[in-house]
């Protein structure tokens, strides 16, 4: 009952110093929007490399040879043919297996050229990255065992040479050094969907050319490096120690290699993603606790100008709670609205950008529930003490007051 | 209804000690019209204060209404002062920004008078002062003569057992002071209990009984026969 009248009392006294009310509360819109701006970008970001993870990544197991162990390389430490054919004989563990020569190379089509990432693999590479062709189709065993001069080009290099991606059968000239060798356009891989990947790229271009190919341009039959697919449901851990050990027994030296996971690489960076947006949003959490002192000096105003009125309703009957709970109502009002109107702008404007980045939207039930949480909590600790005040006036005193 | 027995009231600033009201005994019936006079700094507005529980005395016993009031909280004082005391002030004292109506309401909404009938309450106070068609008025829409009867209205809007008046008539001109005058004869002939503080001579001399301070001292209690009829 008195609760209700507190609160309309409370909002009419807001209302009618419009101006100042919202200026007051303008310190907390800017903190809570800053805040449900940085975790909701976080967020996407996040979701994002997930759902780029899960499509790209889940499984999947690179072993590198290390160029700067202790000893220095030698050519039996390169991977060959037949420690290939052996990782595919482990049909428990592993899914596809595919090695990898990889150069930066010149690619030319008519009068424009671009630097592309071209990487010589098997058949299988589709098995364990995703490939995903717009036009035409990845390449054969046969394709491989022939050493067809045959590519595929990503969908960044062939609209940069061709302007179109309609270009099977096209052919291109690539160089590395002194050799080159024409190859003809059998697919076109797709952009990844996520906008967090494609901005990291920038004008990365990669093709793909059989690893056979790829040999007989660098005059090599070995590779220093295999990507792998184990079988779904594995402990990548364990399957990787596993590899370590068939290596092992076909004479590889263990040091001499590193072996990565997608998942650790993924990690990673959503680890250091999720600290970077917790941290961010610390920082903007401090214009939280302006806003709160902004709230707390207006009140302090706010008493003091009201010394008489405060005089009346004392002398008239109400209780020090009753004055107490008028001035903290005010308070945890201004918060309150000022959380909201910030939890609406800031979801408004991270709405906006994630939908100008291709980000998925997610603002969490969690982050709004913490959103006026927070503003409830920076109104009680800030109007306590002006409320305290106006409540221990003195009545007489209070009356005198001009 | 009052009953005052050996109430001293001693204020200390620094090594000055103020005695500012000495062994004050006093007894006010029920319905009586009391007029309480005297040069400023006598020490009336002190009485006054705490008469209307806006003050403590620093020793004696005061008794309102039956309950002891010396031994009350700070809260229970604020009831105390809701129920039973009604307050006029000199300077009015209502909320700027708030209508008559919504001014009469308020020691209601402290009481916890249901809304409606707070609503009907405070309009029949503000028709028994004749300003039922100023409901809606903010004070500064209002002269000083009507503004002294919504606070009027508003001390007697929860029947208290006394109406405390502070220099009631001192901001305003003599029409207005005789209809504020009028009012309260005419309420005390209802069976209201008035006090009124005021240093006017001919303002005491409308009431029944006319007590007169002079440093902190009552020099002068007596009944006066009232002239006239209303």
């Amino acid at each position: 009952m008195l609760l209700i009248e507190t609160f309309r009392v409370a909002l009419q006294s807001l209302w009618i110093n419009k101006l100042r009310s919202s200026l007051t509360i303008l310190g907390l819109v800017i903190g809570i929007l800053s805040v449900v701006v940085i975790t909701t970008l976080g967020n996407a970001a996040q979701a994002d490399m997930t759902s780029a993870f899960d499509e790209y990544g889940r499984g999947r197991i690179n072993v590198n040879l290390l160029f700067n162990a202790n000893r220095s390389v030698q050519y039996r430490d390169f991977f060959s043919d037949d420690d290939i054919d052996a990782l595919e004989g482990m049909e428990s563990d592993v899914a596809a297996v595919s090695p990898e020569l990889r150069r930066w190379m010149n690619i030319q089509h008519g009068n424009k050229q671009m630097r592309i990432d071209m990487m010589g693999v098997n058949s299988n590479y589709n098995k364990v990255e995703r490939i995903d062709l717009i036009r035409g189709r990845f390449f054969t065993e046969e394709d491989v065992l022939g050493r067809r001069n045959v590519m595929v080009l990503d969908e960044k290099a062939a609209r940069y040479l061709f302007g179109s991606v309609d270009i099977i059968g096209e052919v291109v000239s690539l160089s590395t050094g002194n050799f080159s060798v024409e190859l003809m356009i059998i697919g076109v891989d797709k952009l990844p969907d996520s906008a967090i990947l494609n901005m990291a790229q920038g004008d990365y271009s990669y093709g793909y050319m059989p690893i056979t190919v790829a040999s007989r341009m660098y005059f090599t039959d070995r590779y220093p490096r295999f990507m792998l697919q184990a079988q779904e449901g594995l402990d990548l851990n364990i399957v990787s120690e596993r590899i370590l050990n068939l290596l092992e027994r076909r004479n590889k030296e263990r040091g001499m290699y590193r072996v990565f996971t997608r998942e650790g690489e993924f990690n990673q960076v959503t680890q250091g993603l999720g600290f970077l947006t917790a941290t961010v949003s610390g920082i903007a959490a401090i214009s939280l606790l302006v806003g709160g002192i902004g709230i707390m000096n207006i009140m302090l105003v706010s008493v003091t100008e009201r010394t008489r009125e405060i005089g009346i309703r004392k002398a008239i009957g109400a209780k020090m709670s009753v004055i107490m709970l008028q001035f903290l109502v005010e308070a945890v009002i201004l918060s309150i609205v000022g959380g909201f109107l910030g939890l609406l702008i800031g979801g408004a404007i991270s709405f906006g950008i994630v939908n100008m980045l291709g980000l998925p939207f997610l603002i969490s039930k969690n982050s709004i529930m913490l959103a006026f949480l927070f503003s409830t909590v920076v109104g009680v600790v800030f109007g306590v003490y002006p409320a305290h005040k106006a409540s221990k006036l003195d009545p007489i005193e209070a009356l005198r007051y001009e | 209804m009052i009953d005052i027995k050996e109430i001293n009231k001693i204020y200390k600033t620094g090594n000055i000690e103020v005695h500012a009201l000495k062994d004050i005994n006093l007894q006010i019936q029920e319905g009586e019209f009391v007029a309480i006079t005297g040069p400023s700094g006598s020490g009336k507005s002190t009485f006054m204060n705490i008469i209307g529980c806006l003050d403590r005395a620093t020793s004696g016993i005061y008794i309102l209404d039956d309950a002891m009031i010396d031994d009350l909280s700070d809260n229970e004082l604020a009831s105390i002062r809701n129920e039973k005391i009604g307050f006029v002030f000199q300077s009015f004292n209502l909320l700027s920004r708030t209508s008559a109506l919504k001014n009469v309401e308020l020691p209601m909404m402290y009481a916890g008078v249901p809304r409606k009938e707070r609503k009907e309450r405070a309009m029949e106070a503000l028709r028994r002062v004749g300003l039922e068609d100023r409901v809606d008025h903010k004070p500064n829409e209002l002269s000083g003569g009507q503004k002294q009867r919504v606070a009027v209205a508003r001390a007697l809007v929860n029947k208290p057992a006394i109406i405390l008046a502070d220099e009631p008539t001192g901001n305003l001109d003599s029409k207005s002071t005789q209809e504020v005058m009028d009012l309260f004869k005419s309420l005390n002939e209802e069976g209201a209990t008035i006090l009124i503080v005021t240093h006017e001579q001919e303002i005491a001399e409308q009431t029944k009984r006319m007590i007169t301070f002079k440093d902190g001292e009552i020099i002068v209690d007596k009944e006066l026969k009232r002239e006239g009829n209303i």
